[in-house]
């Protein structure tokens, strides 16, 4: 009796797995995975959020470049209403969870940065980690593009953007969490990446900086580069020292930047720049068959790299950018109020920056 | 079996920042928290210690005995049936608070009731075992889920987006007064000893106490993680828009290499388990308590519909509340909580002093 | 004498109608003498040889009676002894002018030891115990020839009447241990006991009972072993196995081999058999929470591709999951009945045709079919069998789990199973516990006995 009744329970508690599990259960194949989402400034008046969302189609084999995917778009006048709107277009419930991009075009993140970005960090499914980018021409363009070796939607930007698959040093990376905390803190600004579209890849070698809560202009190829080294990130690449005649190649094996805001008593205060650079010559001109030619050259170069440095750091600064986070340890020295937020404002357009680098020649590879 | 004290007492320092610690400390953080932390860990160290040499001279004997011995039994019969409610009502908030956490970072579209009956349930479960039980199962959970805790730690320190100048920057606000509730908070940390209320039964306390120095180091360098971590992260003004300021952290963080990919869900299974632990303990030796204060309690059958009452007036109450009106009640109840902690401690201390001069 | 007289007389009225009770009558020494046995319990050719023979050579009565009795298993009868339970144990009965004697002719029954087939080693002893009661004792001497080794011999069940033997180190037993091992056998109350498992099931309190918490080996190896670390084993006749007390959970997934094999090597084993058990519960259920819930704890390219393959799979995930472990379990069930030679007929149908088709026809998606293996394979690690048969129960309270709540709900289970597990006693010791080196202590040469 005792065991017939056990048995009927099991089936029960079956019968209730099937009906019960209908609340919060959705199995994989009922989700539509959005891999990557732009945001556009629309020229409607009224709904000015112009969203795109890219998803995912999952196949059972994984092939290059057969990665594919459906795009939706809708105007509206918030990001979530805009979302809320497309469900109606697709079969599926929308998935955030792997919605590793977000991709805006520069009229919607020129101002307002923290309204436009609210809604991504209030939903618990897009990750922290996501990476951001501006599109150009774009938002909708970048997301469009099909990339020939992508063998999953929305792969391919994530792989460039990660510093452990891409190494790139023109690549600045720039994450969610991040962002928004160089958004709310005085004292640092935050930056995004360009992304623009070429054929069957991507281009991403620029950065926009912002200042003082708007979109200020973007870097140049290679004033990216230097910002990307100053940062001290994972990210190595080679620097060109072109000293006289000679074009000298150097592969940074390890580069270590310290940055110090210098206030001097009843000097004018200065940013000091110190730049450790460890590499191995790649390619020269000329045989480097001697010490002595190694350390002239060491000098040489090392000079030109802090001219180079020195440069790039006075146009951000006469942007009034502060993508370095200056304005931090200025306040980490004299007091983190808004007295010193104010004084910061003040002294940062007018201050000296001194540069020095260090560079050791390693080696010169395999040839002299 | 002393060592079962110290993961006692870590289970209740890593729990903190679900249990609402680091919310009163960032809200104060401009306001003398820094100071209150620096002031807690003696405090919390020093209660610590007087409740241990206390029990150390009772061996084999719970608080409920103690307490018949001392005191009058219309004295001791009331303040153990408060003192249960007290434990109850700890394991109660971080039912709560940690089913808010599922609903928001796991199950968005379970309902809050469905996932607090599951804790009840889980938590009743363990709590009716026996206590030996509890301890072997504790130390089992913590030697499981404290090095994850520690790795995510140290790999917090060690990401990119971990700026140091935020902390330099916050460490200009030390210099300010202390403040009551921020002090109450951070002692909260170093509540784990208090368990030997009943766990004196199988631990030995006068060996724990041959080892207590690494309680107060423990307790710096978790408290110290636990304010600090989330400020290297998003600064000194972000924090404060964040309402649990370590899950948001461990989302900045990946692991390239792992398994899942997203930190925060690590973080999230482990305090899961250690919900888990920390809930049957506090309602173990709620019921414990009780049980020494009303008779008819150890009946197996009445211990466990007290639970269950227990359980489902839990569920009322979340539903009863917002998130909101949840933080304040904790932060009361935090308040409150301290000195009832010292008045505890001190009796337990004068009782054995007394003891030794018999 | 009258009463043994009649007693007898009782005895034969009783069995007269049984052919093999045999009562043998012949005249000696110009008396009357009777042989009572029964034919299918005794070895008559050593009746001839002990009994017949000797009663020949001898030409008086007092020399032959000399010879009975100095035969070790010869035995005078007096009134109280219980005639019809000698007959049945395998006595003969010899009526001599008056006086009975009785002899242990007993058929042994399978006494040879046979081929350690449940609990196999690479490296170890390969025979395990015999069927037989004295055998078994005689292996575990000779693998444990101490003067402290203790035998007690009794009975159990009311009908069966089943002979056990309990083993014990006199001076390393536990006796908390011995006195409960004790107290539940003579508490025990049953008709037919013939197997290992039903003597412990008979011996647990707990009436719904997943985990083992006695030891069931075939190895005496491990018996000697497990003597020497102060447990106390139970041998039973007509069964090669035996029963060890107290277990813990470890013990159930450490094999003899652990002991032969070089440290390191051992190590991996070890960690390999814990990753196993953790796999084999674990895996269908994560799978459910993984796909029906929280698709966003994996990566992408995990992700997509479990969407991908499990596109064209029409019903909800732990359906899949249930269907695959119901087949696998199936699998595994009948190739255990099924005789040696049709064993491997089924595996291949059912193990490569169905899975392979299962999959082809979009049943079950072929990461499903990656994991069923995986969780089959990984439960076969597990070295003593009545584990691996209580980790499978054990599996799918966590998958209805995992259909209700998701990755919490497998958590959730974990912990419950945690819970169970540590609340275990076996013998009052507890079950589930951190046990910081002791076990290394124990199997340590002691040279020095207790004091």
């Amino acid at each position: 009796m005792k065991r017939a009744c056990f048995i009927f329970l099991l089936c029960e508690l079956l019968f209730l797995c099937t009906i019960l599990a209908g609340c919060a259960f959705r199995d994989i194949d009922k989700r539509f995975f959005v891999v990557a989402m732009g945001i556009d400034k629309s020229n409607d008046e009224k709904r000015p959020y112009d969203v795109t969302l890219k998803l995912a189609i999952p196949s059972p084999e994984i092939r290059p470049g057969k990665a594919n995917f459906q795009i939706i778009s809708e105007k509206a006048d918030s990001i979530p209403e805009a979302v809320r709107v497309m469900k109606s277009k697709v079969d599926k419930e929308f998935d955030f969870g792997h919605c590793r991009m977000v991709v805006f075009d520069e009229k919607t993140i020129r101002k307002n940065q923290g309204f436009t970005i609210n809604w991504f960090l209030r939903r618990r499914d897009i990750q922290g980690i996501t990476y951001l980018g501006i599109g150009k021409p774009s938002a909708r363009d970048v997301l469009k593009a099909r990339v020939q070796s992508e063998r999953l939607p929305g792969n391919a930007l994530i792989l460039s953007f990660d510093p452990t698959t891409n190494t790139s040093p023109y690549i600045m990376t720039s994450m969610l969490n991040d962002f928004y905390m160089r958004v709310r803190e005085d004292g640092i600004d935050p930056y995004l990446p360009i992304i623009e579209p070429i054929k069957g890849s991507y281009n991403i070698s620029k950065v926009a900086l912002f200042a003082k809560g708007t979109l200020k202009a973007d870097l140049t190829r290679d004033e990216t580069r230097i910002l990307n080294e100053l940062m001290s990130t994972d990210r190595r690449g080679q620097i060109n020292v072109a000293s006289g005649g000679n074009q000298l190649f150097v592969n940074v094996d390890d580069l270590k930047s310290g940055i110090q805001v210098m206030l001097p008593k009843g000097e004018k205060p200065y940013i000091d720049v110190h730049l450790d650079i460890k590499g191995f010559i790649e390619g020269s001109g000329e045989k480097l068959a001697t010490d002595q030619e190694l350390k002239r050259y060491e000098k040489i170069a090392g000079a030109t790299i802090s001219k180079r440095v020195k440069r790039v750091l006075k146009t951000i600064q006469k942007m009034e950018a502060d993508p370095l986070g200056l304005g931090l340890r200025y306040q980490a020295k004299m007091g983190a109020t808004e007295q010193q937020t104010k004084d910061w404002e003040r002294i940062y357009p007018n201050m000296d920056i001194r540069v020095h680098t260090d560079l050791k020649i390693k080696g010169t590879g395999t040839m002299y | 079996m002393a060592r079962y004290y110290f993961f006692i007492i870590l289970m209740n320092m890593t729990l903190n920042i679900i249990l609402n610690v680091p919310m009163v400390l960032v809200e104060n953080r401009f306001n003398g928290s820094i100071m209150s932390i620096l002031l807690s860990i003696p405090i919390g160290s020093l209660l610590a210690y007087l409740f241990t040499k206390g029990m150390s001279r009772f061996p084999k004997m719970d608080l409920p005995t103690i307490l018949e011995n001392n005191l009058p039994k219309y004295v001791y019969k009331p303040f153990l049936v408060f003192l249960s409610l007290m434990w109850i009502a700890s394991g109660s908030f971080a039912l709560i608070s940690f089913s808010y956490l599922i609903k928001t970072y796991i199950m968005p579209e379970a309902s809050l009731e469905l996932i607090s009956g599951l804790f009840v349930f889980v938590y009743i479960y363990g709590a009716v075992r026996q206590t030996a039980s509890l301890l072997y199962k504790a130390e089992i959970t913590m030697v499981i889920a404290f090095p994850v805790v520690l790795f995510i730690i140290f790999k917090a320190m060690r990401s990119d987006l971990f700026n140091y100048v935020h902390i330099v920057r916050m460490i200009h606000f030390t210099w300010e007064l202390p403040n009551y509730s921020s002090v109450a908070a951070a002692t909260y940390l170093f509540i784990g000893y208090i368990n030997l209320a009943i766990f004196n039964r199988y631990i030995d306390s006068k060996k724990a106490l041959r080892w207590f120095w690494t309680v107060p180091i423990l307790g710096t360098g978790i408290l110290l993680s636990s304010f600090f971590v989330p400020i290297g992260f998003f600064g000194i003004n972000a924090i404060g828009d964040i309402i649990l300021p370590w899950l948001m952290s461990a989302d900045s963080l990946r692991m390239q290499f792992g398994f899942i990919e997203r930190t925060v869900f690590l973080l999230i299974f482990f305090y899961v388990l250690m919900t888990f632990l920390f809930g049957m303990v506090t309602w173990h030796i709620g019921l414990e308590l009780l049980k020494g204060a009303v008779q008819s309690m150890k009946k197996k059958t009445w211990g466990r519909s007290f639970l269950l009452i227990v359980g489902i007036l839990t569920i009322i109450f979340q539903l009863q509340v917002n998130h909101r009106e949840f933080s304040s009640i904790v932060k009361y109840w935090f308040n409150f909580r301290f000195p009832v902690e010292v008045l505890l401690v001190i009796m337990v201390y004068l009782f054995s002093l007394r003891r030794q001069n018999v | 004498m009258e009463e043994l007289q009649k007693e007898i007389n009782c005895v034969k009225e009783k069995y007269d109608n049984n052919p093999d009770f045999k009562v043998h009558r012949f005249e000696y020494f110009e008396k009357k003498i009777a042989l009572i046995y029964m034919k299918s319990l005794c070895n008559e050719a050593q009746i001839k040889k002990d009994i017949i023979e000797p009663l020949l050579l001898c030409e008086k009565q007092g020399k032959y009676l000399l010879h009975l009795l100095s035969m070790p298993s010869c035995q005078h009868i007096n009134a109280s002894d219980d005639v019809e339970k000698l007959l049945l144990q395998g006595n003969a009965l010899i009526a001599l002018s008056g006086e009975i004697y009785s002899v242990d002719v007993r058929k042994p029954t399978n006494d040879q030891p046979l081929d350690a087939t449940v609990e196999q080693t690479v490296q170890g002893a390969q025979k395990g115990l015999s069927e037989d009661l004295t055998m078994n004792m005689t292996l575990v001497r000779n693998r444990y020839p101490s003067k402290q080794l203790k035998i007690e011999q009794q009975t159990v069940g009311t009908l069966s009447k089943t002979r056990i033997a309990i083993l014990y180190d006199v001076d390393y037993v536990q006796e908390d241990v011995l006195d409960e091992v004790k107290k539940k056998i003579s508490g025990l109350k049953a008709d037919i006991i013939q197997a290992a498992g039903q003597l412990h099931n008979y011996m647990t309190k707990e009436k719904y009972r997943i985990f083992p918490t006695m030891m069931i080996t075939e190895r005496p190896d491990r018996l000697a072993l497990n003597l020497s670390q102060g447990k106390v084993v139970i041998l039973m006749n007509g069964t090669p196995f035996g029963l060890v007390a107290p277990a813990v959970f470890f013990d159930f997934l450490s094999s003899m081999d652990d002991k032969t094999l070089p440290y390191w090597v051992t190590r991996l084993l070890i960690l390999l058999r814990y990753v196993g058990l953790l796999i084999t519960i674990i895996l269908p259920s994560l799978y459910i929470a993984i796909t029906s819930y929280n698709p966003e704890i994996v990566r992408s390219q995990l992700a997509l591709t479990i969407a991908g393959s499990r596109a064209g799979v029409p019903y909800p995930s732990f359906f899949e999951v249930l269907f695959m472990m119901f087949a696998v379990e199936l699998l595994v069930e009948s190739s255990l009945r099924l005789p040696k030679t049709i064993g491997p007929t089924a595996t291949t149908v059912g193990g490569l045709i169905l899975g392979q088709a299962a999959q082809q026809a979009q049943l079950v998606s072929s990461i499903m079919i990656i994991i069923t293996a995986f969780v089959a394979i990984s439960n076969f690690t597990i070295p003593i069998n009545a584990m691996s048969f209580a980790v499978r129960c054990a599996r799918y309270p966590l998958i209805v789990f995992a259909s209700f709540f998701g990755i919490v709900g497998v958590v959730a289970g974990l912990i419950l199973l945690l819970c169970h597990l540590s609340d275990l006693r076996s013998f009052g010791k507890p079950y589930l516990k951190m046990y910081w080196g002791t076990t290394d202590k124990m199997s340590k040469v002691r040279e020095s006995r207790k004091e």
